[in-house]
C-alpha cells in the first residue's frame, strides 16, 4: 500500500514538475526580442491660391445636379442650408460618409452635423472665399463664414463634388486647417 | 540677326509654355484668386511594437483536429486558424474570425465573386500538404500579428511572409480586420527591420 501511494506520488510530482515544461513549449514558441519603434514620417505637398475677396453673395435655390467645380459645390452645400433643405445638403457629401451617417442612424448623426452647420451659417451670415488648396486627389476650399474659418475636403465621385468627413478626420488635415486658420486670424488681427 | 529673332522666339514659346504648364492643375477655382504657391504639411507618428521572433527563425506550425484546438492564444488560434485551411473545413474556417471583422470580409469576398468553393479550391492549391511555419509576432496594445511562411510544392519558402491579425474577444482571441488601414501593418516594419519611413505624398 505504501509503495503503490509513493508511486502515485512520485507520478504526481513528475506531472507537476513536467507543467511548467508543457505550458512553457507554448509560451516560449517566441524568443522576445525587446520593444521596437517604427516613426512614419509623411508629407503632404500642396498647391495653395487665396481667393481676392469673394463675398459670397448669390446662392441658388434649388438643388442642381452639375459639376461646376468644387467652389460652386460650396456654394450649392450653403445654399441648402440657407434654404434648410436637408435632403439638398446630403447631397454634398461622398457616399462614404452617407453609408457612415446610415449605420449610426440611431445616433442621427445626419442631423447632428446637419444641425452644426444651420447654426453655424444663418441667413444674416457672411461668407468669404479664402483657400483653394490642391492636395493629392482633393481639392479643398476653406470659407471664412462669420469670425470662423472652415476647410472643406471635395473629392470627384461620378463627376461629381463631393465632401469627405472621413478626409476631415486625419491628422494632416486637422495640421492643415489649424495652420490656415492661425493665418486667418493674424490677418484680421493686423487688419 | 534671323538666328538671333529664332532664339528668341523659340524661348518666348518655351517660357510661356512653362508658365502653362505651372497653372495647368487638374482641377481650378471658377472665382477670382491670386497667385498658386506650394506648401507642405507634415506629420510624424511613432508606433512601440513587441517583436517575437522563433529561435532559429522559424517554426514549423504543427497541425491540430478540430476537437483538440484552442483560441485560448494567438498562437494557438492561429494554429486553429491553418489546421481549419488545411483540412479544408470552411465552418471552422469561418468560426475563426471575430464576427464584425467576419461580415465585412463575406461582404468583400461576395462582392468579388470569392464564394466557398473558390476559397477550397484555392486552399487545396496553395496550403493543403505545405509546410507552414511561425516567422514572427507582432504584440500592439489591442492586437496580436502572426507572420507565417507557406512553403512552395518543392518544400522551399514561399517568397513572401503573410500577417494575420488577432484580437482578442471574450477570452479568444479571433482574426480580426481593424488594423486594416493602420499604417503600421500596411508597411510591416518587422519584415525588414525598418525603424523609419519617410513619405512625400505629391
Amino acid at each position: 500500500m505504501n509503495k503503490r501511494l509513493l508511486k502515485s506520488m512520485q507520478y504526481c510530482c513528475c506531472v507537476l514538475l513536467a507543467l511548467p515544461m508543457l505550458v512553457g513549449a507554448v509560451a516560449t514558441r517566441f524568443q522576445d526580442q525587446g520593444e521596437r519603434t517604427f516613426t512614419l514620417v509623411e508629407h503632404h505637398k500642396y498647391q495653395r491660391m487665396q481667393y481676392q475677396d469673394v463675398v459670397l453673395s448669390q446662392f441658388d435655390t434649388k438643388m442642381r445636379d452639375v459639376n461646376e467645380g468644387a467652389d460652386r459645390q460650396l456654394v450649392q452645400f450653403l445654399s441648402a442650408l440657407r434654404k434648410d433643405d436637408f435632403d439638398w445638403w446630403l447631397t454634398s457629401w461622398n457616399q462614404a460618409t452617407l453609408q457612415d451617417w446610415q449605420s449610426k442612424a440611431a445616433l442621427k448623426k445626419a442631423r447632428r452635423v446637419y444641425n452644426f452647420w444651420r447654426a453655424t451659417f444663418t441667413k444674416q451670415s457672411v461668407a468669404q472665399l479664402k483657400d483653394f488648396i490642391l492636395m493629392g486627389q482633393y481639392v479643398l476650399i476653406g470659407v471664412q463664414i462669420d469670425s470662423e474659418y472652415h476647410l472643406l475636403p471635395f473629392e470627384l465621385e461620378n463627376g461629381r463634388w463631393r465632401i469627405d468627413q472621413a478626409y476631415m478626420n486625419a491628422v494632416f488635415f486637422q495640421k492643415l486647417k489649424e495652420r490656415l486658420t492661425k493665418e486667418q486670424l493674424k490677418v484680421a488681427q493686423a487688419g | 540677326m534671323r538666328a538671333c529673332v529664332c532664339l528668341t522666339y523659340l524661348w518666348t514659346i518655351l517660357l510661356s509654355f512653362s508658365l502653362m504648364a505651372e497653372n495647368n492643375f487638374w482641377a481650378t477655382p471658377t472665382f477670382a484668386v491670386g497667385e498658386a504657391s506650394e506648401g507642405v504639411i507634415s506629420v510624424e507618428q511613432v508606433y512601440h511594437y513587441q517583436l517575437f521572433e522563433p529561435k532559429k527563425g522559424y517554426e514549423k506550425v504543427r497541425l491540430v483536429q478540430r476537437k483538440y484546438s484552442s483560441m485560448a492564444s494567438a498562437e494557438e488560434a492561429f494554429i486553429s486558424r491553418m489546421s481549419a485551411i488545411a483540412s479544408l473545413d470552411y465552418q471552422w474556417w469561418l468560426d475563426t474570425w471575430e464576427i464584425d471583422s467576419k461580415h465585412l470580409a463575406l461582404e468583400y469576398f461576395a462582392s468579388k465573386g470569392l464564394n466557398q468553393s473558390y476559397w477550397l479550391d484555392t486552399w487545396k492549391k496553395q496550403f493543403v500538404g505545405r509546410k507552414i511555419t511561425f516567422k514572427q509576432k507582432i504584440v500592439l496594445p489591442q492586437h496580436i500579428i502572426i507572420v507565417y511562411n507557406v512553403a512552395g510544392a518543392n518544400g522551399k519558402p514561399g517568397p513572401i511572409d503573410l500577417p494575420v491579425v488577432f484580437s482578442q474577444q471574450q477570452q479568444q482571441w479571433l482574426v480580426s480586420l481593424d488594423l486594416r488601414r493602420e499604417p503600421l501593418l500596411r508597411y510591416s516594419p518587422w519584415v525588414n527591420g525598418e525603424d523609419r519611413k519617410v513619405i512625400v505624398y505629391e
